[in-house]
């Protein structure tokens, strides 16, 4: 590279570094196409907290800070050990900002600012904003998602006061939203949001996550009835349904006045309509209503088959439930509004088989390699060993499938299949191909 | 995604179309494109409905997203970009329900003449807020069945509309109204649209 293209690249990346260091506020990066540079001006644009670069120039100034960065760090197996003076920790910074910024999969590169950051010459805050602006144009990159788990953990672990910490879990939210709005079917924004609230609840820092997971579930209930062919938002959604479980009863009031719907009737209701014809209920929605958790389970699923004699948790698998029945209402509308569309039916698949694991769970029976099997008891580790023949008698799986909560969902599914069917939905078919021999309902449907 | 980029309401002439409205939402487009995208979306609606026969209404699908045009037989017409989830048929009956309010506001004898600045017609901007969620917007309005007879043509690409012998790339490329910018930008995006990423 000859002495002139130096010197212009050089000042590039000096006008580069300095619009990242005298805007705060910068939240985006892009590559502005420009072919040539015929302004003679310099390419490196910042209007409205948005900063540019004009395309002509991306090819010399990559070029030159990445073998720059390699020069410097990498030569002859230098690039572990190697102490990082102040003088050179700028300047690397500087290469390190304009290569990653152009192209941020170089996991060395991150790894680079990691060491950096070791030795304190950079500070996790404006290291977040970085890699937020990195999102900004490729927000499908993992290494920019990584990165900042890794910065967070930190955080974490040194400790952070809590209202400093609600302003992180918000910050994140709002570059996940950001990077899955830019990008559908972006798996790797849906994960590191799942990863936040796992870590959430593992460190159980912010005491109260129960309102943040209500919020979720309501954030991503709007998220997916816009986003109906992005599967990566729809398994977000299903995290947030598992998250439900584990909350108690002051905040299952929240949840039920936050998504404004009584869960209970609406699942009575799913159940009146659906009753076979052949039942031998005479129960009213009415009286339904009144009914407590475990009588209506009771009634539901009958008595369970346990070998030992302790409490089945009614109250949680009725919430359970009540949930799963209100997320196939909502599926339904989907399906019925925007016609044909994979995803929706994919995730019907996930409603149906939670639905069931409740009852095999309630019968103390679990589905493994597509045989139902008895589980050992949960609450009292009651290993029957004596019962080595894991097979389930006759008995058993006729309680399970005569029982009234399982004639409901079978029926509620036939009726929905076939007027899809009739309204020529390929993926009816399939939809019962998969209850049949998937889910194993060959013998029943 | 379920989105709506634009509206606008066009005015088709012998061999040119005008635009007599249009209003854009390119939030979700990074800020250094979106005067080049506004710039196509316009383009690509001129060159659409002077291609569209009136009294027809044509869905075409190109890249990641979906023009619906309809053109009325009063060579009134209406145009909505939207992406591939947008439900045709709620697209088709929102531009026949903003093309009626349109002539009924806005008098037929001003529409060869007019231009965005001269005709007086703020609800686009509603429309386009309200319809992004199209469920909601659908059943709110109950317009669901009103949709009529029309048939609406389908086209997988937008080579199928243009006349025989064609470019999507000449006419960019001879247009006046796109600027220098919006042509790089075309052409960038011509190339990064050919590989796939993931």
């Amino acid at each position: 590279m000859d002495g002139d293209k130096t010197a212009l690249v050089e000042k590039i990346i000096k006008d580069l570094n300095v619009a990242l260091m005298k805007t705060s506020q910068l939240y985006a990066f892009d590559i502005v196409p420009v072919d040539t540079n015929f302004r003679n001006k310099s390419p490196v644009i910042c209007l409205e907290n948005c900063l540019g670069i004009e395309s002509w120039c991306v090819k010399h100034v990559y070029f030159y800070s990445h073998t720059k960065v390699m020069d410097y760090n990498c030569s002859k197996g230098k690039w572990k050990h190697q102490k990082v003076f102040t003088m050179d920790a700028k300047r690397l910074t500087e290469l390190l900002n304009v290569a990653l910024l152009i192209n941020p999969e170089l996991t060395s590169f991150w790894n680079k600012r990691r060491m950096l950051l070791q030795q304190s010459y950079l500070n996790i805050m404006s290291e977040l904003i970085f890699s937020g602006l990195v999102l900004s144009r490729k927000p499908k990159c993992n290494d920019a998602f990584a990165y900042r788990r890794w910065l967070i953990g930190i955080l974490f672990k040194e400790g952070v006061a809590d209202n400093f910490l609600e302003n992180i879990i918000n910050e994140e939210l709002r570059v996940c939203e950001l990077a899955a709005d830019k990008s559908p079917n972006n798996y790797h924004c849906w994960s590191h949001r799942s990863w936040l609230f796992d870590l959430l609840r593992s460190e159980d820092k912010h005491n109260n996550h129960n309102t943040l997971f209500i919020k979720e579930y309501c954030f991503s209930e709007k998220w997916t009835s816009r986003h109906v062919s992005d599967f990566s938002c729809f398994h977000y959604r299903q995290f947030c349904i598992k998250n439900l479980a584990y909350i108690n009863d002051t905040f299952w009031k929240a949840l039920e006045s936050s998504i404004d719907i009584n869960l209970r009737k609406l699942l009575v209701r799913q159940l009146v309509t659906n009753l076979p014809n052949n039942m031998t209920v005479e129960v009213s929605e009415e009286e339904l209503l009144s009914y407590s958790e475990e009588n209506l389970m009771n009634l539901l699923l009958s008595h369970s088959a346990k070998n030992c004699n302790c409490n089945v948790n009614s109250v949680s698998s009725c919430r359970k439930l009540e949930v799963l029945s209100y997320e196939l209402s909502l599926n339904n509308e989907l399906i019925e509004f925007y016609k044909c569309h994979e995803t929706l039916w994919y995730h019907r698949r996930f409603i149906l088989h939670e639905i069931s694991a409740v009852i095999y769970d309630h019968f103390g029976m679990v589905r493994h390699n597509g045989m139902l099997m008895k589980n050992s008891c949960k609450y009292c580790s009651l290993n029957d060993k004596r019962q080595k023949q894991a097979k389930i008698s006759q008995y058993d799986s006729n309680s399970i499938y005569g029982s009234i909560l399982f004639s409901v969902i079978l029926n509620h599914e036939k009726k929905f299949i076939k007027k899809r069917v009739l309204e020529g939905d390929n993926y009816a078919g399939r939809h019962e191909k998969y209850m049949k021999f998937v889910e194993g309902l060959n013998n029943v449907m | 995604m379920v989105k709506v980029y634009g509206l606008g309401v066009l005015y088709k002439d012998v061999n040119s179309a005008t635009i007599l409205k249009a209003a854009y939402d390119l939030q979700s487009f990074s800020f250094f494109q979106r005067s080049s995208v506004q710039e196509f979306m316009t383009f690509v609606s001129r060159t659409i409905v002077e291609r569209t026969q009136p009294a027809s209404r044509q869905s075409v699908k190109e890249g990641e997203y979906m023009l619906q045009v309809y053109v009325r037989a009063d060579n009134l017409a209406g145009v909505l970009i939207s992406d591939h989830e947008y439900p045709n048929r709620v697209a088709h009956t929102l531009i026949t329900k903003i093309l009626d309010e349109f002539s009924a506001k806005v008098p037929a004898a001003s529409w060869p003449t007019g231009n965005e600045t001269t005709v007086d017609f703020p609800l686009l901007p509603q429309y386009l807020a309200k319809y992004q969620n199209p469920r909601e917007a659908d059943a709110l309005t109950k317009i669901q069945n009103d949709l009529d007879e029309t048939k609406i043509i389908l086209h997988d690409t937008i080579k199928a509309v243009l006349d025989r012998g064609e470019k999507l790339d000449d006419l960019v490329e001879k247009s006046n109204s796109l600027s220098m910018h919006s042509k790089a930008f075309y052409k960038t995006a011509r190339k990064t649209n050919s590989c796939c990423n993931f």
